[in-house]
């Protein structure tokens, strides 16, 4: 029941990321997700691998409710928050659509632990709040470095 | 976090000698491709390896080691930074000859058995250790991988507004 649930929402969300109306370039969102994919999977070897703070289910349907989350789930979510971001024009707005995503994405990875999915061995909640803000930041730096880029070659205006 | 290698010996070498040889041809080359085509033609290769490696070397399924422990330390994520030279390279000589019907095969399984027997060597010097994981099934990965980042290149050239940077 929990594996249909999370696949029929990464449909869901693949469907709704496709139909949404993109505000950046095709390049950007190749650029992003291709950029998140790399830092997902890095962050969560490096938190269940390599300092063991994380355990991930063994049960066969646990686990791949896991690899359904890294793979599709946690980008597609940021996907979509850099393309309606630019929905806003004030910085406050920014901020506030930007602490939003923070807490969708750290509310995701709680649903998890709630599953048994994910189990917190002496991981505090609040420091995945800290790592999704710091994943944005490095996500928006790079997309201000590959925009640098298009603008140079005169692809994004 | 990233921990460091137990022993430094011929296996970060060989990756350090690799890297460092492969990004050099990839600057020496003649620019083909726009830079911000070729960034996602650079990342297209580490992002599908450390996908793969994640879903195939990672625990539970735990099929190859990559360096010297089964953590995921500082070589292990050097290693991606080779994947990049590579699949662009791969693209880059696609293009520049124009490889087209059935050529297209054989430069398929060219390149697959380039890949395979690079990463055999890459085995005996101790970058990868099998746990169940064999070659042959390596040859399969590499062709379907190989096939899937030409579908994207075609994809992303049939999207690019710009002509190319130099078409020696």
């Amino acid at each position: 029941m929990k594996l249909t649930l999370i696949i029929d929402a990464a449909i869901i969300l693949l469907v709704s990321y496709y139909i949404m109306k993109k505000r950046l370039h095709l390049f950007e969102n190749i650029f992003i997700l291709m950029i998140l994919e790399f830092l997902v999977t890095s962050y969560c070897a490096i938190l269940y691998i390599n300092l063991d703070v994380w355990t991930i289910a063994n049960e066969t349907e646990l686990f791949i409710i896991f690899r359904v989350y890294e793979t599709i789930i946690y980008p597609f979510i940021w996907l979509s928050y850099f393309n309606l971001q630019p929905i806003f024009k004030s910085p406050l707005f920014k901020w506030i659509w930007t602490g939003l995503f923070v807490g969708i994405q750290s509310g995701v990875e709680r649903w998890l632990v709630e599953w048994d999915v994910i189990t917190y061995k002496g991981w505090p909640f609040w420091l995945s709040f800290i790592l999704q803000t710091f994943i944005v930041l490095i996500v928006h730096l790079a997309l201000a470095w590959y925009r640098n880029l298009m603008r140079k070659e005169g692809i994004r205006e | 976090m990233l921990p460091l290698p137990e022993k430094f010996d011929e296996n970060e070498w060989f990756l350090l000698l690799c890297v460092g040889l492969s990004y050099l041809v990839v600057f020496l080359l003649p620019r083909r491709f726009p830079r911000s085509l070729s960034v996602l033609f650079l990342l297209i290769g580490t992002t599908i390896a450390r996908l793969s490696d994640h879903l195939l070397a990672s625990p539970k399924l735990d099929l190859y080691n990559i360096m010297d422990t089964p953590n995921y330390d500082l070589f292990d994520l050097i290693t991606y930074f080779l994947y990049a030279p590579f699949s662009y390279l791969f693209l880059y000589f696609y293009d520049k000859w124009n490889i087209r019907g059935y050529w297209i095969l054989l430069y398929l399984v060219l390149c697959t058995a380039g890949g395979t027997l690079f990463e055999w060597i890459n085995q005996k010097l101790g970058v990868f250790t099998y746990k169940g994981w064999q070659l042959s099934y390596s040859f399969s990965v590499y062709l379907a991988v190989q096939c899937l980042v030409l579908l994207f290149f075609h994809w992303v050239m049939r999207r690019q507004p710009i002509e190319k940077a130099d078409s020696h």
